[in-house]
């Protein structure tokens, strides 16, 4: 029986690197400009508006996210390339968000940050539900790091808002998607920043970083993580943990000792969240891929 | 249409001739008088009664031996260290697995169907893993994972010392009370074949430990505790909502771990939120007399905003019953037993000239045994650990602990 399982699990994960292809890889060096643009996005059958903070003035599906030196400032040129005006806003206690006028280049300064993960994006409902918003972090750099960006979409919400509606409170939020760094499952595992390759008796680092419109809640297979931060959950650090929430804006690190040999699913345990368009598997699944 | 509840009766019989071979399969020495060794199996249509008198179909885990499944599943029970097998065998009409929460099981073993593998219909297996760490964990079908949770196939999973310690060098309690909360949209039940899109399963039924409501207000469905006990309420949610707990301060509750792990340092707790899949080891040592509840508000994960509160009912037990661990002359010994009790603290044979009638409860107060004893002593050694009160006539009633 123990040679049949590791048979067939060879096989699929085999069989799954060659259909999924070759892993495309984005830039994590600090950006001097960051490009907001609206496009669309299409979404296991679904297409909707999104805003996107883009590395260069070509469209990108994906958010920047980027990594910055622990106590140095920096300056970032934001171009607001949306139709509407916009607030530039950090996760760091006492900003204040920085107005990014439609069309026009604005210059953000960005504050010497303590060691830690940080939410940046757009303070306006309109950002918030397209989807404009990345992290920062500072530090954590002894480690390999990777960083999962959580989402959930509504396309109907978000064509309401994109066409200058406002979200209706009263309204039930029925999320269609659910993404990690932009991408549903099975693309997730084509993010070299969101599929954790690394091999056995090593470690690393993973920022999680709730950016959508609901809390979410993440279970590990084959591994408990260490809480080294937990923006909204202060009192969980040091906590050892296989499944955590992630309330709404909230930036979390953990430590990830890779101890056994592997591929181990991470995925949403609010099951609806693992779904594309209600087809299962799909959403917010990642993989562990730890190597002999 | 549910098509699963028009299934062919003589499927059924095919399930129980496959349930029989298998569990054949794995006690070649059955012939021998071996007893079969644990098994769970899995089923499709199962039936649920809800407090309002109304039923659902499950599916879900149950043992070979009982028959039937249950919401949720049996609770697993390991002792820390050991080496198990977990046999499972599927005669219902859909292929399924077990996954096991938060035990840090190889990939082979992690009951994923993509990385692991697939028990199919007809089919057996054995998940084989070292219970290395005391705590709480889950177990549940991993496969089509968003339908068959609300469908039930899920349950829990208790890794304990011997000692009735929390975990090395932690606290030490009297007694464990599990709770698994879960919930399930009655519609789906009804009809898991037509409730595509799975992203908007939206629960109306909030359980704990399958019940709900004046379920919970049952006897054997509370907590009972006597002064001086210390209770380890372990909490798990395989709920689609967030459960927040809500403890009395009567209660003194303490949480000393999340997800099989102890925390850095433990705290007093007055309210504490469960999100889907996570546990949390609370000791609560509840006052004299104490006769509350911990409220459970089940939480919309999506939309927030309460959509139903449960309850975890306390009870006490009468103040005289003898403390655990206070050994007079007419206690019973040893404490904690493993494979014999003697109840009436017999130093051997004719139970210290007690003859009489025999009354063990477990700390639910639910009999455990009843009758006049063999050579002055009771067979434990296939009780489940934990607490329980023995009566000898009109003797002072003594409690003692069974620990494997």
């Amino acid at each position: 029986m123990q040679a049949r399982k590791l048979h067939l699990s060879k096989g699929v994960m085999w069989l799954a690197l060659a259909i999924l292809g070759p892993i495309e890889v984005h830039a994590q060096t600090t950006p001097d400009t960051l490009w907001i643009q609206l496009n669309e996005v299409t979404l296991a059958g679904d297409t909707m508006p999104a805003l996107r903070f883009c590395p260069s003035m070509d469209w990108d599906t994906v958010n920047v996210s980027f990594y910055v030196n622990v106590g140095q400032s920096y300056e970032v040129v934001v171009f607001n390339g949306d139709s509407v005006d916009h607030g530039f806003e950090l996760g760091v206690a006492g900003w204040s968000a920085v107005n990014l006028p439609a069309g026009e280049s604005t210059v953000v300064e960005l504050p010497e940050l303590l060691e830690g993960s940080y939410r940046y994006g757009l303070s306006s409902e309109r950002g918030r539900v397209l989807g404009a918003a990345g992290v920062i972090v500072a530090g954590f750099d002894a480690l390999p790091h990777f960083h999962w960006n959580l989402g959930d979409w509504e396309p109907a919400r978000m064509w309401g808002v994109a066409n200058g509606g406002a979200v209706d409170p009263e309204a039930p939020y029925v999320p269609r998607q659910f993404t990690v760094n932009d991408r549903i499952f099975p693309n997730t595992l084509n993010d070299p920043f969101g599929h954790v390759q690394i091999g056995v008796g090593t470690s690393c680092y993973i920022t999680i970083a709730n950016q959508g419109s609901m809390d979410h809640v993440l279970h590990f297979h084959g591994f408990h993580v260490e809480v080294l931060q937990a923006s909204q959950h202060p009192e969980r650090v040091g906590w050892t943990k296989d499944t955590m929430p992630f309330l709404q804006g909230e930036v979390t690190v953990v430590r990830l000792d890779a101890f056994q040999a592997g591929m181990y699913p991470v995925h949403n345990h609010n099951l609806i969240a693992v779904t594309n368009a209600g087809l299962y598997p799909g959403g917010m699944i990642t993989h562990l891929n730890i190597a002999p | 249409m549910n098509m699963l509840m028009h299934f062919p009766k003589c499927f059924a019989a095919f399930r129980w001739v496959m349930l029989l071979c298998g569990g054949l399969a794995l006690a070649p020495s059955l012939a021998m008088g071996q007893a079969l060794p644990p098994q769970l199996y899995s089923e499709m249509d199962g039936i649920h009664f809800l407090d309002d008198g109304s039923s659902v179909t499950i599916w879900g885990y149950g043992w070979v031996t009982d028959g039937f499944i249950t919401l949720p599943g049996p609770l697993l029970t390991y002792n820390e260290g050991q080496s198990v097998d977990l046999n499972f065998v599927n005669p219902s009409p859909e292929s399924h697995t077990i996954h096991l929460h938060g035990l840090d099981v190889d990939q082979a073993n992690d009951g994923v169907p993509a990385t692991s593998f697939l028990v199919p219909t007809g089919g057996d297996a054995v998940y084989s893993f070292v219970a290395d760490q005391a705590g709480t964990f889950l177990y549940h079908c991993h496969v089509t994972t968003t339908l068959h949770l609300t469908m039930g196939m899920y349950g829990m999973i208790l890794v304990k010392r011997p000692d009735q310690t929390l975990f090395e060098g932690g606290p030490a309690y009297t007694e464990d009370a599990p709770f698994l909360f879960s919930d399930l949209e009655v519609a789906t039940n009804l009809d898991p074949v037509g409730s595509f899109p799975f992203h908007d399963i939206r629960p109306d039924v909030f359980m704990i430990n399958g019940k709900q409501g004046s379920q919970l207000e049952a006897e054997d469905e509370r907590v009972w505790s006597a002064p001086g006990d210390t209770v380890a309420l372990r909490l798990g949610s395989m709920a689609y909502s967030r459960v927040r707990c809500h403890f009395p301060p009567e209660l003194h509750a303490v949480c000393h771990m999340s997800d099989g792990r102890a925390l850095p340092e433990s705290f007093a707790v007055d309210s504490l939120d469960i999100f889907p899949g996570e546990r949390f080891t609370i000791l609560v040592a509840p006052e004299e007399g104490f006769e509350g509840a911990v409220s459970c508000d089940y939480w919309n994960m999506i939309d927030p905003g309460i959509e139903d509160t449960q309850h975890i009912h306390f009870g006490a037990l009468p103040s005289s019953v003898q403390a655990l661990g206070d050994f007079g002359a007419a206690c019973g010994y040893p404490n904690p037993a493993s494979r014999w009790y003697h109840p009436a603290g017999a130093a051997s044979g004719a139970s210290n000239g007690f003859e009489g009638e025999v009354v063990v409860t477990d700390a639910q107060g639910r009999e455990c045994f009843r009758g006049v004893l063999q050579n002055g002593r009771l067979d434990v050694s296939a009780w489940p650990n934990g607490a329980y009160v023995a009566r000898c006539g009109d003797r002072q009633p003594t409690r003692f602990v069974v620990a494997h």
